[in-house]
């Protein structure tokens, strides 16, 4: 199959954000977050436990629906432009859940038929042999293993080709083999013109592949800025990670006392 | 459990929607109690209460398959759920008591939240009518009685299924053919068969002991079946899908979703626990009726279309059982919205009743003598079926379970599909006194619920556009 330019017909930012808020019930995790994701970047978005990063990732991906404030990805409204979107966009979900009763190789099928493409029987045996689940071809899914469902839908995302993925703890189940190649897959992917917004807690990983990164913490953007900028008197990016979210909470539990 | 289910079931709506259901329920008791005068002035009371207690056991029966539900809870995850029935995984608890205690938190459930505000609508109606508060304690009683019944036997049934089908199919023939004998002859009264009907009518403790020890035998012989292994198996099976798209291609772009869910009712063995749970309430219903027109002597004859707009009623079931056989979170990932889903599964619906509704209006036709009334019943049969479902559809999307316990959408559904559905079934009973009007009425409801189909059909698109495939 023939590999077009990513990039090509892409708006650039593909991703900009304006004052998006999400208030859940007694919770708010979204609070007027604001950002742009250059084309062709590979954009880590990082955060302690609740933070917001996967309902950031669920609101740009048309899942949810913001209570304040909006988004473009590749030029449409997640909101309404709901279907076209993810015609476009391939996505990794927080949780491994492909169908129970379909085996891996019918749910690919099944991707690529909804995806109508043409040539999906030479897209699932590169898939298929990239994870090397051939003979887990026609296990189903509800009884593969935690890591094999990871590489279902993985393949599932990747299958189409989108100009962006968006992946939340992509590398989560997989061996060190697999992440390997999934990492090196994601780099070569965004060398070809490819963009990714990913939600991840393996820093170490991030901090080799990501061109910028945002920070946040409560549903607040802490951060923002190409990865370089994380990278300053000698530490990588889990040590300035560490640092903003320690001052952050040292912030938040000196504010009580002085207000 | 208890709490866990209140919230599982609240996550979708809010808290206090979902506890108005009871409220819902204890209106129409209420109704129901107030016009209980002009009620015993056309259908004697034996028989009210007789039709009471067959709908008491098809709701228990319905209800009740714990061993499966309990077991496809272990086997797969509610996409981001995990149940406390999964406990024994991890923790130092056996399947059998966390089964046992689902069992008895449902039976709970039901008894508190359904049979109780259904007594006490009657009893706040008392005032306004000629029976007594001891009468509705009584019946409050009895019906808890078969409604455990139901479930017990429900529970052993599946548990029984899990452990050998042939024995199940035994049994559930076994019991069919005394239900038939119950029905067609005098041989086996349908007060032995179920002795809380007995209890009912007769007000004897003899009997009241022998459902009570039928529900606990029943129950703890359930609970004694449940397999404690955890071990997962893995299967296998050769692609399908391809296949299954081909056949299902002259629906167009539905098509990869009908193979997806017509795999899934086979490979979930969900299709024959499908066609028996429609099947079971259609031979009860069949033989009701035939114990109604030939052993009672009254003056009403329920006839083949009167049957037909009851069959279409039993399709809310079957939509809901196609709502619950597996997870949809994996579609956020894909370019379908819900309403193409749902869609879908109307699609699969009618093809999966509509043989079996046939069949028994046929069936039914021939048993009442009435095959020439075929060109109505059949067209009844499924203009009610169709729309039941697609109301149903359209009212609770793909939450049917979790929206039919919640107040305002329960009070909903029941003006949208009881109005017609009663229209029907009075026209059918006057069918042989005026048949040209009653003719010419049901073939206008006929005609009517096909619109409104459509119509809401149609609405199923802007009304569930924004919904999201996560269960939780």
């Amino acid at each position: 199959m023939g590999l077009p330019d990513l990039a090509a017909a892409v708006p650039d930012p593909i991703i900009s954000v304006e004052g998006l808020s999400k208030a859940f019930t007694g919770t708010q995790a979204l609070d007027r977050v604001s950002f742009k994701v250059p084309r062709g970047a590979f954009f880590g978005c990082f955060g302690p436990n609740g933070a917001g990063k996967s309902t950031l990732l669920r609101i740009l991906t048309g899942q949810l629906e913001p209570t304040a404030g909006g988004a473009k990805v590749l030029g449409y409204a997640p909101g309404t432009d709901t279907v076209p979107l993810k015609r476009n966009v391939g996505i990794v979900p927080e949780s491994e859940s492909p169908p129970s009763f379909l085996t891996g190789l019918e749910y690919l099928e099944f991707v690529c038929r909804l995806r109508g493409l043409s040539d999906s029987a030479a897209r699932i045996r590169k898939w298929l042999e990239y994870f090397d689940m051939a003979d887990k071809q026609d296990t189903l899914c509800k009884d593969m293993s935690k890591g094999t469902r990871q590489k279902i839908m993985l393949a599932s995302a990747f299958i189409h080709r989108p100009p962006l993925l968006f992946l939340d703890e992509p590398f989560i189940n997989l061996d060190p083999i697999y992440q390997r190649r999934v990492r090196d897959f994601l780099v070569d992917y965004v060398k070809s013109g490819g963009s990714i917004f990913m939600c991840s807690h393996i820093l170490e990983v991030a901090d080799k592949v990501c061109t910028d990164a945002l920070i946040m913490d409560r549903g607040e953007v802490l951060a923002q800025g190409p990865i370089a900028s994380f990278r300053t008197n000698g530490h990588d990016l889990a040590d300035t990670f560490l640092d903003i979210i320690e001052t952050r909470g040292a912030q938040r539990r000196a504010k009580p006392a002085t207000s | 459990m208890v709490r866990e289910e209140s919230r599982f079931q609240s996550n979708f709506t809010s808290k206090l929607s979902f506890y108005e259901f009871p409220f819902i329920l204890a209106l129409f008791a209420f109704a129901a109690g107030y016009f209980y005068e002009e009620l015993i002035a056309t259908t004697p009371l034996p028989q009210l209460l007789v039709t009471l207690h067959f709908s008491m056991l098809l709701y228990g029966l319905s209800t009740g398959a714990f061993a499966f539900l309990g077991k496809e809870l272990v086997d797969r995850r509610f996409g981001n759920v995990n149940f406390l029935i999964a406990a024994p995984s991890t923790l130092p608890i056996r399947f059998k008591t966390t089964t046992s205690a689902f069992y008895l938190k449902d039976a709970g459930y039901y008894f508190l939240f359904t049979l109780t505000p259904i007594a006490a609508g009657l009893a706040l109606a008392k005032p306004f009518s000629s029976y007594t508060y001891a009468s509705v304690l009584y019946l409050w009683l009895s019906v808890i009685l078969t409604f455990s019944l139901g479930l017990a036997l429900a529970y052993a049934f599946s548990a029984v299924y899990l452990r050998s089908r042939r024995l199940f199919i035994a049994l559930a023939l076994g019991f069919i053919g005394l239900l038939a004998l119950s029905s067609f002859t005098a041989f086996l009264p349908v007060g032995w068969l179920v002795p809380s009907i007995q209890f009912q009518l007769a007000k004897d403790a003899l009997s009241l002991i022998v459902t009570v020890a039928l529900v606990v035998v029943l129950s703890w012989g359930a609970t004694v079946l449940v397999e404690e292994t955890f071990e997962s198996t893995e299967s296998e099976f050769q692609e399908n899908f391809l296949d299954r798209q081909r056949r299902f291609a002259r629906f167009g772009g539905y098509a990869p979703l009908l193979a997806k869910e017509w795999i899934d009712l086979e490979r979930s063995h969900a299709l024959t626990k499908m066609a028996f749970s429609f099947a079971v309430p259609l031979v009860f219903l069949s033989l009701s009726i035939w114990f109604l027109n030939n052993t009672l002597g009254i003056a009403l004859r329920f006839d083949t279309v009167f049957y037909a707009g009851n069959v279409g009623f039993f399709g809310v079931m079957i939509y809901s059982w196609l709502n619950h056989i597996d997870i949809t979170e994996y579609y956020d990932t894909l370019p379908i919205t819900v309403p193409r889903l749902i869609k879908a599964k109307l699609i699969i619906f009618f093809l999966v009743t509509a043989g079996i509704t046939a069949f028994f209006v046929v069936l039914m036709a021939f048993i009442n003598q009435e095959v020439w009334k075929l060109a109505l019943a059949l067209p009844v049969a499924f203009s009610t079926s169709a729309y039941t479902a697609v109301a149903t559809a359209y009212l609770t999307g793909l939450r049917t379970n979790t929206y039919l316990l919640n107040g305002p959408v329960i009070a909903r559904f029941a003006i949208v599909t009881v109005p017609p559905l009663l229209a029907v079934a009075f026209l059918s009973l006057g069918y042989d006194l005026f048949p040209a009007l009653a003719m010419s009425w049901i073939a206008l409801m006929v005609a009517g619920m096909a619109l409104l189909t459509v119509l809401l059909f149609a609405l199923i698109d802007g009304k569930w556009v924004k919904a999201t495939f996560q269960r939780a």
